[in-house]
């Protein structure tokens, strides 16, 4: 398992820039999540980290080496698609073994037969193992394709959207699930998704993207509670934060424009004043809110 | 009911359904029926009128096909003694002896050579072009596969003169490379066309999982795409290899004797000791058999060809 490093990685489709100069540290052992809305950039960063894709600018390291003209296969990392791509023609066992079997890998099939079950096992997929890949709900689907990931021991696990398709039930244990496969192999894992309680469950770093730059990069607790900007802030939390004018409040920093707050700094009560219209409101500061001096919003 | 209701059909559609299809059957098999039968008939009840179609079956056309024979008077056929073979016998009759082979099995040899050769070569270009214009960034792309339509737009007879002035500059004219080379070249756009049609719906992310999974390009075509690609390919080689079996004016223009292929070689047979019907109906025949037996082996693939698509990808 390796750090990966994004340096200042610049990638345009065309006229549109996908991301714009990206420089982030993706620790060893750490599980990084990108978060952001749809064409963000989150699945072109995973795409340019793996090898699918080339950077117009920069590098990607990963343990340290320069994955410059480097192919998928020799970066040695495992993805998991969100359209799950599991190979049409094969059966779910034979998905699995795939990866093993690569001239990359060339696993005794002792070895490959250990890993496949234990693998099959975990994602609850052992009885539809000789089923044709095709024979299978979207569910199960997703789960041969993060097995097609799991089966393998790569530098970094890169993973799009893995859990989007799966019904609630089954995405909270799979959840719980990656986690512990994280936290116990040590593996690096650098996660895409726009649900921000994947985010918040599982990571270690998330990553903020907006509209192709990297916004702020912390752990989720520093991100909920530090966020660099009003963008950032509205990512995390459920109910999302409320906004208010500075200038309602008489004790606001001074240059603040705008005032965030968590729905558990609001209680309702009675006001000394109400300053708001129709009701009044009563405001306790529970934990920081956005420091003070954080001014260019 | 409206006209667009998809419940089940009633018992009377299904009947009346059904007797247009066996009707649409037996108009289509009729001239092929006829054509087997003739080949059973003796060569009088081939010609009789009005035409026989109770008969006494009899392999004599097949006999004849693939035999030389030579007319001798009586009394030097009662000097050879009793025929030596069933086909001996059935020729003995007519007061004929069998003098050797025809020239028919290794013109049938020489159609499956050039047909089959064709269609390989056209399959392996055709994947392989169809396969970069599908996922790779091809300068003139368009113009390109343009180009390439354009060498079917006219009847490619139109352009036999050249062909038959560069094969005999070349040294192709009679050879079976030469065959090959030419029904290649007539097939390939519609190989290249068909291919890249199948391969487009193919999705790039099978091949970019194997790239993953730790597959060279070249692999992850090779384990990925060309298996999903079967259907596509099993219905273009049919279409090539129809072309080329059944192709008939260049084989005529351009073969005389050792690359001649069997379509022009069967009419030639009807000269050979008259009228004789039978022999040609059973090299008909006979050449039907590689045809059918290659599409009926690929009709798994091709019914799968017809209703790709209407399941989830």
């Amino acid at each position: 398992m390796s750090e990966i490093v994004l340096q200042n990685i610049t990638k345009s489709f065309g006229s549109v820039t996908a991301l714009d100069d990206v420089s982030m540290t993706v620790p060893d052992g750490s599980f990084v999540v990108l978060l952001g809305p749809t064409g963000a950039g989150k699945t072109t960063t995973l795409r340019i980290v793996s090898g699918l894709e080339k950077p117009g600018s920069g590098d990607v390291l990963i343990g340290g080496k320069s994955m410059r003209g480097l192919t998928p296969a020799q970066r040695n990392v495992a993805m998991v698609f969100q359209q799950y791509s599991l190979y049409p023609h094969l059966s779910v066992r034979q998905n699995l073994e795939f990866p093993l079997k690569s001239p990359l890998l060339r696993t005794p099939q002792q070895e490959i037969d250990r890993k496949v079950n234990a693998v099959a096992e975990m994602l609850q997929i052992s009885h539809k193992l000789d089923n044709k890949a095709t024979a299978l709900s979207g569910g199960e689907m997703q789960r041969v394709s993060i097995g097609r990931a799991l089966v393998r021991n790569p530098q970094v696990y890169l993973m799009d959207e893995p859990l989007s398709s799966l019904d609630a039930k089954l995405r909270a244990d799979l959840r719980i699930e990656l986690k512990n496969i994280q936290a116990n192999s040590g593996a690096t894992l650098l996660y895409v998704t726009h649900d921000q309680i994947e985010a918040m469950t599982m990571a270690t770093h998330v990553g903020v993207l907006h509209e192709g730059r990297l916004v702020q990069f912390g752990s989720p607790r520093e991100i909920y509670e530090e966020p660099v900007s009003l963008y950032a802030a509205g990512r995390l939390g459920q109910p999302r934060i409320n906004v208010i004018p500075a200038g309602l409040f008489a004790g606001a920093p001074a240059k603040a424009t705008s005032m965030g707050l968590r729905p558990e700094h609001i209680r309702q009560g009675k006001g000394r004043k109400p300053r708001c219209s129709g009701w009044s409101i009563w405001v306790t500061r529970r934990g920081s809110i956005f420091p003070s001096g954080n001014t260019h919003w | 009911m409206s006209s667009y209701s998809v419940a089940e059909p009633s018992g009377a559609q299904k009947l009346v359904a059904g007797a247009l299809v066996i009707l649409y059957a037996c108009i289509t098999s009729l001239p092929l029926l006829w054509i087997i039968a003739t080949g059973f008939k003796s060569p009088s009840d081939a010609i009789a009128y009005p035409p026989k179609v109770i008969f006494e079956p009899t392999v004599e056309g097949y006999v004849n096909l693939f035999t030389t024979r030579t007319r001798m008077p009586q009394e030097q056929l009662d000097a050879l003694g009793p025929p030596q073979t069933w086909y001996d016998k059935i020729v003995r009759k007519d007061g004929v002896i069998i003098t050797g082979a025809s020239r028919f099995a290794g013109r049938f040899y020489n159609s499956v050579i050039i047909g089959f050769g064709s269609t390989a070569l056209c399959i392996v270009l055709g994947t392989a072009a169809a396969y970069a214009f599908s996922r790779f960034k091809v300068p003139f792309k368009d113009d390109l596969l343009f180009f390439i339509l354009s060498t079917r737009m006219m009847p490619p007879i139109a352009v036999a003169i050249p062909i038959f002035l560069m094969f005999r500059q070349l040294g192709l004219s009679d050879t079976h490379a030469g065959l090959i080379l030419l029904y290649t070249a007539v097939n390939l756009s519609l190989s290249v066309w068909l291919l890249k049609g199948f391969i487009d719906e193919i999705p790039v992310e099978y091949e970019e999982a194997a790239l993953i999974d730790g597959y060279t390009r070249f692999q992850a075509f090779y384990k990925v795409v060309l298996p999903q690609a079967a259907t596509g390919i099993a219905s273009t080689a049919i279409f090539c290899l129809i072309f080329a079996w059944n192709e008939y004016a260049f084989a005529v223009l351009l073969t005389s004797g050792t690359a001649q292929t069997a379509p022009p070689f069967i009419p030639t047979i009807i000269g050979v000791s008259g009228q004789d019907w039978p022999a040609v109906a059973a090299g008909a025949t006979i050449f039907l058999v590689p045809v059918m037996v290659f599409t009926i082996l690929l009709r798994k693939h091709l019914l799968r060809g017809i209703t790709f698509g209407a399941v989830r990808k």
